[in-house]
């Protein structure tokens, strides 16, 4: 099993690679991108978060994919934006993908089925991310037969589920799945909110800090008040507060995961870096392993276990220990 | 063309005889009825009763399109079942509404002959209330500019858009094909975990994905409202369901064929003594 691990600064691409990281996904800004298309058209994902998420200029990422790829490391291109124009995808193709084959990067995280076909197309793979929403295998077989090999399940489906999806598409597929931090309480691919300082923050963040109310039409009396409010409190302040899937590795190794994802481009390096280290250790410990019991036994939990370890409330995959 | 949304919680409220609803029913004249649900596989396949839902709706003689939504692995071949009988038993549906790929081409190969519109789902314009500057923009939905694409893979008889702009501007493509417009609510953001369906579980069992429920969503909802001192003081965001919406402040439905309109401000008026006094 490989490790991905988000870069938005090269001063961290040793410590990452030492720690254990084997791939790399990173995202860039382009002025004359938002030049023509104005100040609200993505390039990606994170592109409302500014040079916060993406640090470097394209040509800069290009620079950067030559060292990871000559530290014998993969490198992956983010343009998984919620969606692009007609015109935007002409512009991906005329300017990007030419220099990103060049250069050698191992695929484009894309965040729809054109794309994906554009991509193909320039003699790229790309790598269908969280935001195609792949939930079952008949969505997951829409886009390999329109050629993509490479596939980021969603944070939001359960162990059963992804071992059910990987069973019917099979070896050929090479399968990522959510590892390590910010979980999310909706699904990437529909959360449709501007990710932007200037407004907020994300949907699930800005929620979080907006007064509310609660209205209910039951009457029910004080037990229901009090479930509801115990829900809401739950919810709303340690509900994926931190997200780890640690314990899940042994079943997700089993169910075919290639890669583990490590989310956070923008994200404390340090914490990153230990999140590598750990993930690298309980795959050495996994590897010895003969069971899901054993590694359950065996695994190291993350430092600040203690917090975080609350009643699966910051389980990736809670089913596992609850 | 004037059509009722009466998906996700609006279907079940149908049949438990919501007199808002009825009303709405009774006193406008829509020219087609939408059931099922965008966003819940879980209020499908386990709450909405389509036998009572048709036997309601028949009396109106009009045309009824079945929402489907993005279902997990899960539940994939119990939806195809439930497809299978639905269509069999009631020929006044004569669309479906699909909302992922996979669908598309389920319900392409297995049901050729009806038509198929690709939903709000499918189109990820951003869409953001608490941007005033960008909602005030004319824009054009990035899906209509690559439609084309979408027309050369799969037999599309309409497409659903959400109100992301005051302006949404169609011209060029409202001849290929209908465009329909949801009104007056649009989604922001959706996913398999439920909140509500977490209330009264042990705390270690709680938002697990597309969770098993007691359809909880009936009976509550939360408005969300910025502060008078914030950037966006008229930003008002609603959790229903599993969705968070929000009601854009303007819309325009110039070239569009069909208004999908939901009637959550009646509901919630009515039923839960609330009246949004959102103003432009």
């Amino acid at each position: 099993m490989k490790i991905l691990t988000p870069l938005n600064n090269l001063e961290v691409l040793d410590p990452y690679i030492r720690a254990g990281s084997d791939e790399f996904y990173l995202g860039f800004y382009d002025t004359q991108w938002f030049d023509r298309f104005g100040e609200y058209a993505d390039i990606n994902r994170m592109s409302g978060f500014k040079k916060y998420a993406n640090q470097y200029t394209f040509e800069e990422c290009i620079t950067i994919v030559e060292r990871i790829k000559s530290l014998g490391k993969d490198a992956f291109i983010t343009l998984n934006a919620n969606c692009y124009s007609k015109e935007e995808l002409d512009y991906i193709d005329e300017h990007y993908l030419g220099a990103l084959k060049d250069v050698g990067v191992d695929g484009i995280i894309v965040s729809e089925l054109h794309l994906a076909e554009v991509v193909i197309a320039a003699g790229l793979v790309p790598v269908a991310s969280t935001m195609c929403g792949i939930y079952n295998s008949d969505i997951a077989m829409a886009y390999v037969e329109h050629g993509v090999k490479r596939i980021i399940l969603p944070r939001d489906l359960s162990l059963d589920e992804i071992e059910s999806i990987t069973g019917k598409l099979g070896e050929d597929i090479y399968f990522e799945a959510f590892f390590m931090r910010n979980g999310c309480s909706f699904s990437d691919a529909y959360c449709l909110g501007m990710h932007r300082q200037d407004c907020g923050g994300a949907t699930c963040g800005w929620l979080r800090n907006t007064t509310k109310s609660i209205r209910t039409l039951k009457n029910a009396g004080f037990s229901y008040q009090h479930d509801v409010e115990l829900n809401d409190m739950m919810y709303e302040e340690y509900f994926h507060k931190f997200s780890c899937g640690m314990c899940s590795l042994y079943r997700l190794y089993k169910a075919g995961i290639n890669s583990l994802k490590i989310v956070g481009r923008a994200d404390n390096c340090k914490q990153v870096c230990e999140d590598i280290a750990l993930t690298k250790s309980n795959i050495d410990i996994m590897n010895q392993c003969d069971s899901e019991e054993e590694y359950l036994s065996k695994m190291l939990f993350p430092k600040n276990a203690r917090k975080a370890c609350k009643l699966g409330l910051s389980c990736y995959y809670p089913e596992t220990r609850f | 063309m004037r059509c009722l949304n009466c998906c996700d919680i609006l279907s079940v409220w149908l049949v438990n005889k919501n007199k808002s609803l009825q009303r709405v029913l009774e006193l406008n004249d829509y020219n087609r009825i939408y059931i099922g649900s965008y966003f819940c596989s879980r209020l499908f396949l386990d709450y909405i009763r389509f036998d009572k839902i048709i036997s309601i709706i028949k009396k109106l003689d009009v045309p009824v399109t079945l929402v489907l939504p993005i279902v997990t692995e899960r539940d994939l071949d119990e939806m195809k079942k439930r497809i299978g009988k639905i269509i069999q038993s009631y020929d006044c549906i004569d669309e479906i509404t699909v909302n992922d790929f996979g669908m598309a081409g389920y319900i392409s190969k297995s049901y050729p002959g009806i038509k198929m519109n690709f939903g709000r789902l499918f189109f990820k314009d951003q869409r953001d209330v608490r941007n005033s500057d960008y909602f005030a923009h004319t824009t054009t939905a990035f899906a209509l500019s690559d439609i084309e694409w979408f027309r050369a893979r799969y037999k599309v008889n309409a497409i659903e858009l959400d109100i992301t702009n005051k302006q949404q501007d169609i011209d060029k493509y409202k001849e290929m094909l209908e465009i329909g417009l949801h009104t007056p609510y649009t989604y922001v953001s959706t996913g398999n975990i439920c909140k509500f369906a977490s209330i009264g579980k042990d705390i270690q069992h709680k938002f697990r994905p597309n969770d098993c429920c007691k359809n909880e969503c009936s009976n509550i909802f939360e408005r969300y409202q910025a502060s008078s001192s914030s950037k966006c003081p008229n930003a008002n965001h609603f959790r229903i369901g599993r969705t968070i919406y929000s009601k854009m402040p303007k819309y325009d439905l110039d070239g569009f064929s069909r208004e999908i309109y939901i009637p959550y401000d009646e509901i919630m008026k009515a039923e839960y003594n609330y009246e949004d006094s959102y103003t432009t």
